[in-house]
């Protein structure tokens, strides 16, 4: 009986074996011609470069990560017909069909549908253009740059570059403010209380004073606590923020721990330089004098909750200047409910990274002429753009007399079908969206705010990463070890910073630096 | 005449069966579905994986992607911190949920068994990231350990690594052990009472009944559970590993199993490949573990080994 079955079984297990090969070998046939088929296209459709009436309808699928709030299946669809219905009545032959992902999921899923052949026209490689290139998730948008996507060109401008790899575009970043600034957020009432006026705070300097003198008064409070990092990696102070900042040290990290410094163009290992040093050096002194919450490397309580909860007295966040309050401390204190005032510490500088989140064409996008036309109405129409966000008008929002619009009388972020307006940094264009409840005046457009930011000199410099994975999974972790418990002052640098460079350099990050810098020289030249 | 009779019997034999296959086929489509289909993965860890190009389309590049596991030092202390940590789950595990499946089973009778049981089996519905916040309101710098027990010179638990095998293990064990018994009191329950009756008679103490009538009843469910957990040697309870430190960094040196090493590598790499590398390694391993333990009980006793 037991041979029967064991018989039985693997016959089974046989023929579901050749069923699955067939079914292998089937896709595999099956993705040629369509290959095949939309380079066809691509050569016939480069000729008429304007919207034909007759040609046939093509939907285009839009993966866009939407944060806190998750929009419902009918909320979604309501704004799609909306969307569809604009787009059919301008006589176009695009049609869209949005598919809001939870931000936290948002990698993960994708990943999935990529993997699995499913048609994704339009999302954001969120891991960065120069992997999603190297893994061939993207399609280039060379052919799209003169025609299809030349509005949104002529709006980002040079920033396209951030979206280049070996020379070619293969993606665009969301216009928005890229240069954000480093905000010192404290609690104004204790600081006056103190006899610290916002003109004394100014660097980093008056920032220890300050924090010392609210030590001193307030010993049962955080003097300053930390902001929350990447997703399970750990927190930062953000004094690598400021110490990198132009006015600083001014660095660019092009990959996992290496990178340029100052305005020498030598690729280094960021963390061997003085910078890195002095920034741990002011986090363990911090410490060490009880400035800095406990845990701070990995508490889950961060910046703004403690501060609301009244528990601690300062924060440093990283915020965009041309947003509706042009005084961060306001949006704080209205926030918060504390007096706050913000100071400006340093700002970021504008690399390549920052032009982030930046938006390409899947792989296996059938028709990726009418996913750039698709891509292209986020940062020019107005009424593509704000659907997109806001869903509905009289079901999602409603508008009121000075242009801006505010959720329907009864209806809540969270009791509303759909409201994305979160992703606003993520989608489209900034600079075309409505704004919420008060229409403000604006005072500074994105295009001034991103001219007087500063620029990497790599800016548009794409590393890649094929010929060092192997050390940059080493280095990965080894940065996870050691950078959290430095940066937020827990780990003497004395003792281990030359542990950490120790294991940067067993793990072998001079080959990364030789092979970035080879790819870096390359680079320069072509510019 | 007998040869004849044999294989008729046979034949009707297997007709009686084909109910049962049938009765088998949902099983065996869902086993198949569930665990062999996605083994056609595996070939993912020896290719270049490129997505336009497809799992069969990528590039063969051969071991490759295993390299990163054994890239630097931390090789060695994830592996021997995975083993060793499992090496101690599986041996006192055993012994600890035995240990309480008698002792259940012994105050089964009592009224507070009933209280008993769900009391120590309930810590196994907890979510491990609940779990962690009650390891952290316990060793938290400002925690309970520290703040009361301490009284304020409190250690810094999250930077020290050499507490943490002993945190681990019990909170591995408060959280695993209620529930692990419950195999053990189901099949101590099937034991036969007369059995017991008898030995009373003869005159055999508690201690004698259950080392010599309980544990050889259930030593093959006792080599079952071994060898299942020995198969799992090299992979590790994530949530115990990566959340109950709350990714500190400075417990790598006794928190690092392989699962988490991985999973830091990569979180910023995003490859498909080598993350695939690393568990077929590590199912590998836990295979030819199974394979080999299989054969060492056969051999030592061929009635309790799985095949």
């Amino acid at each position: 009986m037991n041979k029967t079955i064991k018989r039985f079984i693997s016959i089974l297990l046989c023929c579901a074996m050749m069923t699955t090969l067939i079914a292998c070998s089937k896709s595999n046939d099956k993705k040629e011609p369509s290959g095949n088929s939309s380079n066809s296209e691509k050569g016939t459709s480069q000729q008429d470069t304007t919207a034909d009436p007759e040609q046939e309808i093509v939907t285009i699928k839009i993966c866009f990560p939407t944060l806190l709030y998750n929009p419902s299946a009918e909320g979604t669809q309501q704004t799609e017909d909306a969307i569809n219905k604009y787009l059919e009545s301008i006589g176009d032959y695009v049609r869209v069909d949005l598919e809001p992902i939870d931000g936290t999921n948002y990698l993960t899923e994708l990943n999935l549908k990529l993997t699995s052949g499913e048609v994704v026209d339009l999302f954001c490689p969120l891991t960065g253009v120069e992997l999603a290139v190297s893994q061939e998730q993207v399609l280039p948008l060379d052919d799209y740059l003169d025609n299809e996507l030349a509005d949104t060109v002529a709006i980002v401008g040079e920033y396209m570059k951030a979206g280049y790899v070996g020379g070619h575009s293969y993606a665009v970043p969301c216009w928005k403010e890229y240069g954000l600034s480093c905000y010192y957020f404290y609690r104004a009432d204790i600081a006056e209380e103190l006899g610290f006026t916002e003109d004394k705070i100014k660097t980093l300097d008056d920032v220890e004073k300050l924090l010392m003198a609210v030590k001193e008064a307030y010993p049962n409070m955080y003097g300053f606590v930390p902001t929350g990092g990447a997703a399970n990696a750990g927190n930062t102070l953000m004094l690598e923020s400021v110490l990198g900042g132009p006015k600083h040290y001014k660095v660019d990290e092009l990959t996992s721990g290496v990178g340029i410094v100052g305005d020498d163009l030598t690729i280094r290992n960021i963390y061997d330089t003085e910078y890195f040093r002095e920034v741990c050096e002011t986090a363990y002194r911090w410490n060490q004098a009880g400035l800095i919450m406990p845990d701070a490397s990995f508490t889950s309580e961060l910046g703004r909750d403690l501060i609301q909860a009244g528990r601690a007295f300062s924060v440093i966040t990283g915020y965009g200047s041309t947003g509706q309050y042009e005084d961060m401390g306001e949006f704080y204190t209205k926030e918060l409910g504390y007096p706050i005032k913000a100071a400006v510490l340093d700002t970021f500088l504008i690399t390549s990274s920052r032009c982030s989140p930046s938006w390409s064409i899947s792989y296996n996008c059938k028709n990726p002429r009418a996913a750039a036309r698709v891509l292209n109405y986020l940062y020019t129409d107005e009424f593509v753009e704000n659907t997109l966000l806001n869903g509905v008008e009289g079901i999602h929002y409603v508008k009121n007399a000075d242009g801006s619009i505010s959720l329907p009388e009864g209806v809540e972020p969270d009791t509303s079908t759909y409201y994305c307006f979160i992703s606003c940094g993520i989608v489209g264009s900034m600079a075309i969206q409505w704004q919420w409840d008060e229409a403000k005046p604006i005072t500074k457009t994105i295009d001034q705010a991103n001219a007087e930011a500063t620029m990497s000199e790599a800016f548009g410099f794409a590393v890649r990463a094929d010929n060092f994975a192997t050390e940059a999974s080493a280095i990965s972790n080894i940065k996870n070890k050691y950078l959290y418990g430095l940066i937020c002052g827990e780990l003497n640098p004395d003792e281990y910073l030359p542990k950490f460079l120790q294991e940067l350099n067993d793990a072998g990050i001079n080959n990364v630096i030789e092979d970035v810098q080879a790819q870096f020289d390359e680079f320069l030249k072509n510019k | 005449m007998e040869i004849r009779r044999k294989t008729t019997s046979k034949k009707s034999k297997r007709v009686n069966y084909i109910p049962f296959y049938f009765m088998m086929l949902p099983g065996i489509i869902y086993l198949f579905i569930n665990n062999y289909l996605p083994m056609f993965g595996i070939i993912i860890a020896f290719k270049d994986y490129k997505y336009a190009r497809g799992i069969l389309g990528s590039k063969w590049v051969g071991l490759k992607n295993f390299r990163f596991l054994f890239k630097t030092n931390d090789a060695f202390i994830m592996i021997r911190n995975t083993v060793c940590y499992n090496l101690v789950f599986i041996i006192l595990g055993t012994i600890v949920a035995i240990s309480i499946a008698v002792m259940m089973t012994e105050i089964g009778k009592m009224r507070v068994a009933k209280v008993i049981q769900p009391i120590i089996c309930f810590p196994n519905m907890i979510s491990m990231v609940i779990v962690s916040y009650l390891v952290y309101a316990f060793l938290g710098n400002s925690g309970y350990i520290n703040n009361t027990i301490l009284h304020g010179n409190g250690i810094s638990w999250y930077s020290e690594p050499k507490y943490w095998p002993l945190i681990i293990l019990t909170v591995h064990f408060w959280k695993n052990a209620g529930y692990s018994s419950i195999i053990y009191t189901a099949s101590i329950g099937g034991i036969d009472p007369a059995l017991y009756e008898a030995a009373k008679l003869d005159g055999a103490t508690k201690m004698q009944q259950i080392f010599k009538i309980t544990l050889p009843i259930i030593r093959p469910m006792i080599l079952m559970m071994l060898l299942f957990s020995i198969g799992r040697i090299f992979t590790s309870d994530f949530g115990l590993f990566l959340q109950v430190p709350m990714n500190s960094g400075a417990l790598y040196d006794t928190t690092q199993t392989i699962d988490t090493y991985v999973y830091r590598s990569l979180m910023e790499l995003n490859n498909v490949s080598m993350s695939s590398a690393a568990s077929v390694f590590q199912s590998i391993i836990g295979f030819i573990l199974v394979i080999g333990s299989n054969l060492l009980v056969r051999k030592l006793d061929s009635d309790s080994a799985l095949f």
